[in-house]
C-alpha cells in the first residue's frame, strides 16, 4: 500500500503545481479582461518555421497589449481540432485565430466550430479546393503560398547552376507524400522539367521533410546515380542532409542543390556556394498578418461580408533567396524582426487562390 | 515485498475461475478518483472547463480514443498487442471518404467489414503462421499505411452536398451529439461481449494463462482470432469516425493513434501482460487522456510543458490504476 | 503450419541424410544461432543483386550499406537487452533527444564557445545512463510496466529537450568525432566497426558473465529467477542503464554524422530499432536472442531499405514491401521450438 500513498501524494503535488500555474495564468488574464486573446495554432514548437509563428504572435501581443496563446497539433489533426475547441472554451469565445492546420481536411470542422463560436480566423496553407471561404461568415481569409511557383523557381535556379546550364541529370527529395505543399512543389519541379527537356529526373524518393532521411536517401541514390548534376529538395532540412552526404564524397559545391523554407543554416550554405537557392516563407509576418486581419474583422474595421472573393482566398509570394540577395535577407529577416506594415493587409497579394 | 508473495501464491488455475463475473472495483475506483481529481484541478484553474461546450469537446475526443482503445484492449487482454491500428485507421478513413460519396450509407457496414477482415488477417498471422502479434501487426500496419497512401496520394474530403451521409456522427439526437450515443453503444457492445459471452470470457482466460486454458480445452486459436477481429473493428470504427467528424482526412491520420490507443488502455488499468482489465477501464482511460489534453489547454499550460506533463501523468495514472496484485511479474 | 513444417523437414534432410562439406558448413552455421538471419540476409541481397544487375554488390554500395547500418545496429544492441529481459524500452527517442541537446551545447559548434572534444563521449553515455537508471527505478521501485514507464519518460524528456533547445538546429564544427563517425578503415566505415565491436562486447557479456546469465534467466522466467536468488531488480536497473548508454552513443553518432544537432534528429528511430531487433530473431517475449541477433537484424533492415532505393521501387509501396518482408523474415527465422506459445 505504501507506494499507493506515495502516488497519491505525488498526484496531489502535481495537481498543486498545475493549479499554482493556473492562478498565475488567470492573474495575467484578469488585467486584460476586455482583451481578446490572440491564438496561433501550429504544428509544433520544435522546428524553426513553426516556432516563428509563435514569435511573431508574441511580438504582436506585446505591441497591442493583448494575451497570446500558442496551440500545437503535434501532427495530430484531431488534437488540433480539439485544442481549438478547448481554446474557445477557455476564452469564452473572446479570441481571434491564425492557424496553420495539420492537414487540409481539418479546416472544415474548424470552420464549423468557429462559426458557432463567432470567432474570426485566418487560415494558412492548407484547404481543400472545393471548400469556399465565402460560405463562412467568420472565416476572414485563406492565405497560401504559391507552392508550384516555389518548386518551379528552385528548379530553374538549379538548372542554371549546372556545369552545362540547362543540361544534366538530377535526383529529387520529395516531402511527405500526401502533403499539399509537397505535392505542389513537386508539380513545380515537373513543370520546369517539361520546359527543359535536356534535364532528366533520374530518381526521386520521399524524405518526409526529415534531415536524417534526406541524408540516408541521398547516400543511396548517389550509388545508383553517381553522375548527377544537381539535387532538388522540397525543403531545407532534407537539403542539409543531402549536403552532408555530398560532403562525405567530396562533392559539396560541385553538385548544386536547392531547398525551401529559409532555415538559418541554408543561408550559410547559399553564401558558401553549396546551395543555389531557397524560398523563404516569413512565419513572423504570417502570424501577424493573420491575427491583425482577424482582429480588424472583430473590431469592425474590416467588413468581411463586403470583401471581394479574391481577397478572401489569396496567395502571397515567398521570398526568393539566391546568392545575390542572401546577405540582405539575412540582415532584414533573420538578424532583426522587421516592423511589418500591417495597415494594408493586401500589400503582398499576388493572385487569387482556389 | 509481502504483496508480491501473496500475488505469487494467488496465481493458479483458481484465479481465472474466480475472476468470472467480478467487477474489479479497486483499480477502477482509482481511475474514477483520478479522473475527478484531474477534472477538479482543471475546473479550479478555469471555470470554463466544466461548461457543456467544453465537456462535449472532451467527450468527442474521448470517444475517438475509446473506439480505437476498446479494440486495442481486446488484443491486449488476450495477451497480444495490435500495432496495425494506425495503418488500418488510415486506410479505412481515406477509403471511407472516397467510397461514401459513391455508395452512401452502405460505406458504414462495408468498412466495419473491412475492419473485421483485417483483424482476422492479423489473427491468422498470429495463430496459423505463428508470428508474434507485435511483429505481425507492425507489418500489416505498414502494408495498410502504404495502401492508404496509394488510395489517396493527397488529403481527401467529402464534398458539401454529400455531408448528409456523415450525419450519423455529426447529427444530434434529443439535443445530444450522436457521437456520444455511438461511443456508448460500442462501449456496451464490447462490454457485453467480454462479460456475457463464452468467447469473451475465454479472452480473459487465454490472456491470463494460455497454457492452462489450452489444457482446459479452450480453443485458443479461435479466441485469439476473435480478439483481433474485435481490435480491427475498433480501429475501423475509429477510422470512420475521424473521416466523418472531419469531413475528410489525410492518409497519415492513423499514425498519431498507435501509442495513444495503448496508453489509453493501460492508463485505465488494463495490464499489458493480458488477462486483467476491461471495457470500463478503457472508458476511463480514454476519458483521462482526453481530459488531460483538453484541460492543459483550457487552463493554459505552456505548450512546451504539455508533453512532459502528459508523460508524467500517464506514469502517475498507471501507478494508481494498475492492479499489481493480479500481475506478479512487472515487465 | 505447412510452411514451417516444410522448412523444418528440409533442415532435417540437410542434417541427417546428406553429409559433406555443405552439410557441415550448414551445421556450423546453425551453431552460431543466427543461421536463419544469415540466410535471410543472403536472400535479400541476392534479390537486389539481380534486380540491380549487380550494382547492389558493388563495393561502393556495400560501403554505403555498412555506414548506414552502423547507427541502427548500435541502437538495436541497446534496445534488445531490455527486450531479452522481457520488457521493452520506448524511451529511445526522448533519451536520444535529450542527449542531442547536450551534444549541441557542449561539442564545438557555431552558437557557443564550448568545446569538450572527446569528453562528449562520456557525457552522452552518462546522460543516457542516468535516463536508463530512471527507467529502471520507475519499473522496479514503483512497479510500473516498462511499456508505460519508458513511454512516459520519453514524452517527458522530449518535451524538456525541445524546451531547452527552442527549435534551433546547432551546426557542429567538431572535426574529431565527425572524423571517427564518418571515417573509414581500409574502406570499411568506422561506424560499422564500432557497431561490430560493441556487438562483440555485449555478446561476450551475455555469453560469458554471470550478469548475462541472470538477464536470460529473468527473461525466461522472472519468478523462477527470483526464487533462485537472482537480484532481479538490480539486474533490471543495470540493463536499462546499459541500454541508456547505447542510446547516448546513438544520439552522438546521429548528430555528428549530420554535422548538426536538433532534438528531432532522433525522432523516428524507435520503431525501426524494434523492427531490427525482431527481424534479428530476438523474441519479444524475452529470454531469447543476443547482441549478434540485434546487430544482424539492423543490417538486414538497412540492406532492405537501401536496396529498395537503389532499385528505384516506388516510394508509395516501400512501406508495404517493408511490412511484407518483416512478416516473412520473422516467419522464416523465428525459432518456434523455443517459444511455447506465440503471443
Amino acid at each position: 500500500m505504501k507506494h499507493r500513498l506515495t502516488f497519491c501524494a505525488v498526484c496531489v503535488l502535481l495537481a498543486g503545481m498545475l493549479f499554482a500555474g493556473q492562478l498565475f495564468a488567470a492573474g495575467q488574464g484578469e488585467g486584460n479582461t476586455a482583451g481578446t486573446t490572440l491564438v496561433t495554432s501550429i504544428r509544433g514548437l520544435d522546428n524553426p518555421y513553426h516556432a516563428n509563428y509563435a514569435v511573431g504572435a508574441k511580438a504582436l501581443g506585446e505591441l497591442l497589449k493583448l494575451p497570446v496563446d500558442v496551440l500545437s497539433t503535434e501532427g495530430n489533426s484531431q488534437k488540433g481540432i480539439s485544442d481549438v475547441r478547448a481554446e474557445v472554451a477557455k476564452t469564452g469565445g473572446n479570441m481571434v485565430l491564425s492557424i496553420d492546420p495539420n492537414q487540409a481536411p481539418d479546416v472544415v470542422p474548424i470552420a464549423k466550430i468557429l462559426e458557432d463560436a463567432k470567432v474570426y480566423w485566418v487560415n494558412w496553407w492548407n484547404k481543400p479546393d472545393d471548400v469556399k471561404v465565402t460560405t463562412y461568415k467568420y472565416w476572414v481569409a485563406n492565405i497560401t503560398f504559391d507552392s508550384v511557383g516555389t518548386g518551379y523557381f528552385n528548379a530553374t535556379q538549379l538548372f542554371k547552376a549546372f556545369k552545362t546550364p540547362g543540361k544534366g541529370k538530377i535526383i529529387a527529395l520529395q516531402g511527405q507524400l500526401a502533403n499539399n505543399a509537397a505535392v505542389g512543389r513537386f508539380q513545380g519541379l515537373q513543370k520546369a522539367l517539361k520546359e527543359n527537356p535536356d534535364v532528366e529526373l533520374v530518381q526521386w524518393e520521399a524524405g518526409d521533410w526529415d534531415r536524417t532521411k534526406g541524408y540516408n536517401l541521398t547516400k543511396s541514390m548517389l550509388v545508383a546515380h553517381p553522375d548527377i548534376d544537381g539535387i532538388w529538395s522540397a525543403n531545407d532540412e532534407m537539403a542539409m542532409g543531402a549536403l552532408q552526404a555530398l560532403k562525405e564524397k567530396g562533392l559539396d559545391g560541385k553538385i548544386p542543390l536547392t531547398g525551401t523554407d529559409g532555415i538559418p543554416e541554408i543561408f550559410d550554405a547559399i553564401k558558401a556556394g553549396y546551395v543555389t537557392s531557397t524560398v523563404m516563407q516569413d512565419a513572423k509576418y504570417q502570424s501577424q498578418l493573420g491575427l491583425s486581419m482577424a482582429l480588424a474583422a472583430k473590431s469592425g474595421k474590416l467588413n468581411v461580408a463586403s470583401m471581394p472573393a479574391n481577397h478572401r482566398s489569396f496567395m502571397i509570394p515567398g521570398t526568393q533567396v539566391t546568392r545575390e540577395n542572401v546577405d540582405k535577407v539575412v540582415n532584414e529577416f533573420i538578424k532583426n524582426t522587421p516592423k511589418y506594415d500591417l495597415s494594408d493587409f493586401f500589400s503582398r497579394w499576388v493572385a487569387e487562390a482556389p | 515485498m509481502t504483496e508480491k508473495k501473496t500475488a505469487v501464491a494467488g496465481e493458479g488455475p483458481g484465479t481465472a475461475a474466480a475472476r468470472r463475473g467480478r467487477l474489479r472495483i479497486p483499480t477502477l475506483s482509482y481511475a474514477v478518483a483520478l479522473l475527478f481529481l484531474v477534472g477538479l484541478v482543471f475546473s479550479l484553474g478555469n471555470g470554463n472547463f466544466i461548461t457543456g461546450y467544453n465537456l462535449s469537446t472532451i467527450i468527442s475526443y474521448a470517444v475517438l480514443l475509446l473506439l480505437v482503445g476498446l479494440g486495442q484492449m481486446c488484443a491486449i487482454l488476450v495477451g497480444g498487442i495490435d500495432l496495425s491500428v494506425g495503418g488500418v485507421m488510415s486506410f479505412v478513413s481515406v477509403s471511407f471518404v472516397i467510397v461514401v460519396q459513391v455508395i452512401g450509407y452502405w460505406a458504414y457496414p462495408l468498412f466495419i467489414l473491412v475492419g473485421i477482415l483485417v483483424g482476422y488477417l492479423n489473427g491468422i498471422l498470429l495463430t496459423r503462421i505463428r508470428i508474434p502479434s507485435f511483429i505481425a501487426t507492425l507489418g500489416t500496419g505498414g502494408i495498410f499505411m502504404s495502401l492508404a497512401m496509394i488510395v489517396a496520394p493527397v488529403p481527401v474530403n467529402v464534398p458539401t452536398p454529400k455531408w448528409g451521409y456523415l450525419d450519423i456522427f455529426n447529427g444530434t439526437f434529443l439535443g445530444i451529439s450522436n457521437v456520444i450515443f455511438i461511443g456508448l453503444l460500442v462501449f456496451l457492445l464490447y462490454f457485453a461481449i467480454l462479460r456475457f459471452t463464452a468467447v469473451g470470457r475465454n479472452i480473459y482466460y487465454v490472456g491470463s494463462n494460455i497454457k492452462m486454458s489450452w489444457m482446459s480445452g479452450i480453443n485458443i486459436a479461435r479466441t485469439r482470432n476473435f480478439a483481433f477481429i474485435l481490435s480491427g473493428t475498433g480501429a475501423a470504427l475509429a477510422g470512420i469516425m475521424v473521416s466523418a467528424v472531419q469531413y475528410g482526412c489525410n492518409p497519415y491520420v492513423g499514425s498519431s493513434y498507435i501509442l495513444p490507443s495503448i496508453a489509453a488502455v493501460v492508463v485505465g488499468g488494463t495490464a499489458l501482460t493480458g488477462g486483467t482489465g476491461g471495457a470500463f477501464n478503457t472508458l476511463f482511460g480514454a476519458l483521462i487522456m482526453s481530459v488531460l489534453q483538453n484541460g492543459m489547454n483550457v487552463v493554459g499550460v505552456d505548450q512546451y510543458f504539455q508533453q512532459s506533463i502528459l508523460g508524467m501523468m500517464i506514469i502517475v495514472s498507471v501507478a494508481l490504476t494498475f492492479d499489481r496484485s493480479k500481475t506478479p511479474v512487472i515487465k | 503450419m505447412t510452411l514451417e513444417g516444410g522448412a523444418r523437414k528440409s533442415v532435417m534432410v540437410a542434417n541427417g541424410n546428406v553429409s559433406g562439406p555443405l552439410a557441415r558448413a550448414w551445421r556450423g552455421l546453425q551453431k552460431t544461432g543466427v543461421a536463419g538471419q544469415i540466410v535471410c540476409l543472403v536472400i535479400v541481397m541476392s534479390i537486389f543483386a539481380i534486380g540491380t544487375r549487380g550494382k547492389y554488390l558493388s563495393w561502393d554500395n556495400l560501403q554505403v550499406i555498412l555506414s548506414l547500418a552502423g547507427i541502427p545496429a548500435i541502437l538495436a544492441i541497446g534496445v534488445h537487452q531490455t527486450i531479452v529481459l522481457g520488457g521493452i524500452d520506448l524511451s529511445v527517442e526522448g533519451v536520444a533527444g535529450m542527449c542531442i541537446v547536450f551534444v549541441g551545447l557542449l561539442l564545438k559548434n557555431k552558437l557557443n564557445t564550448n568545446d569538450v572534444g572527446l569528453w562528449i563521449v562520456p557525457v552522452v553515455m552518462g546522460a543516457g545512463g542516468i535516463a536508463g537508471f530512471l527507467n529502471g527505478l520507475v519499473i522496479t521501485r514503483l512497479r510500473i510496466p516498462s511499456f508505460i514507464s519508458t513511454l512516459g519518460l520519453s514524452w517527458i524528456l522530449a518535451g524538456i529537450a525541445v524546451y531547452i533547445n527552442k527549435a534551433t538546429t546547432v551546426p557542429l564544427l567538431d572535426t574529431q568525432i565527425q572524423g571517427i563517425v564518418n571515417g573509414s578503415f581500409l574502406g570499411i566505415p568506422f561506424i560499422a566497426l564500432i557497431a561490430l565491436g560493441l556487438a562483440l562486447l555485449m555478446q561476450t557479456v551475455q555469453d560469458k558473465t554471470r550478469f548475462g546469465g541472470y538477464v536470460y534467466a529473468i527473461g525466461g522466467d522472472e519468478q523462477l529467477a527470483q526464487q533462485a536468488g537472482v537480484r532481479v531488480n538490480r539486474i533490471k536497473i543495470m540493463v536499462f542503464v546499459i541500454a541508456g548508454v547505447f542510446y547516448g552513443l546513438t544520439a552522438l553518432a546521429l548528430c555528428t554524422q549530420l554535422g548538426s544537432a536538433h532534438p528531432r534528429t532522433g525522432s523516428n528511430i524507435l520503431f525501426p530499432a524494434i523492427t531490427a531487433v525482431a527481424v534479428g530473431g530476438v523474441a519479444l517475449t524475452g529470454g531469447i536472442g543476443g547482441a549478434k541477433n540485434a546487430a544482424l537484424g539492423a543490417l538486414i533492415v538497412t540492406a532492405l531499405n537501401e536496396g529498395l532505393v537503389l532499385m528505384s521501387v516506388s516510394p508509395y509501396v516501400q512501406q508495404a514491401v517493408n511490412g511484407i518482408v518483416l512478416i516473412a523474415a520473422v516467419a522464416l527465422t523465428i525459432d518456434r521450438r523455443k517459444l511455447g506459445f506465440i503471443k
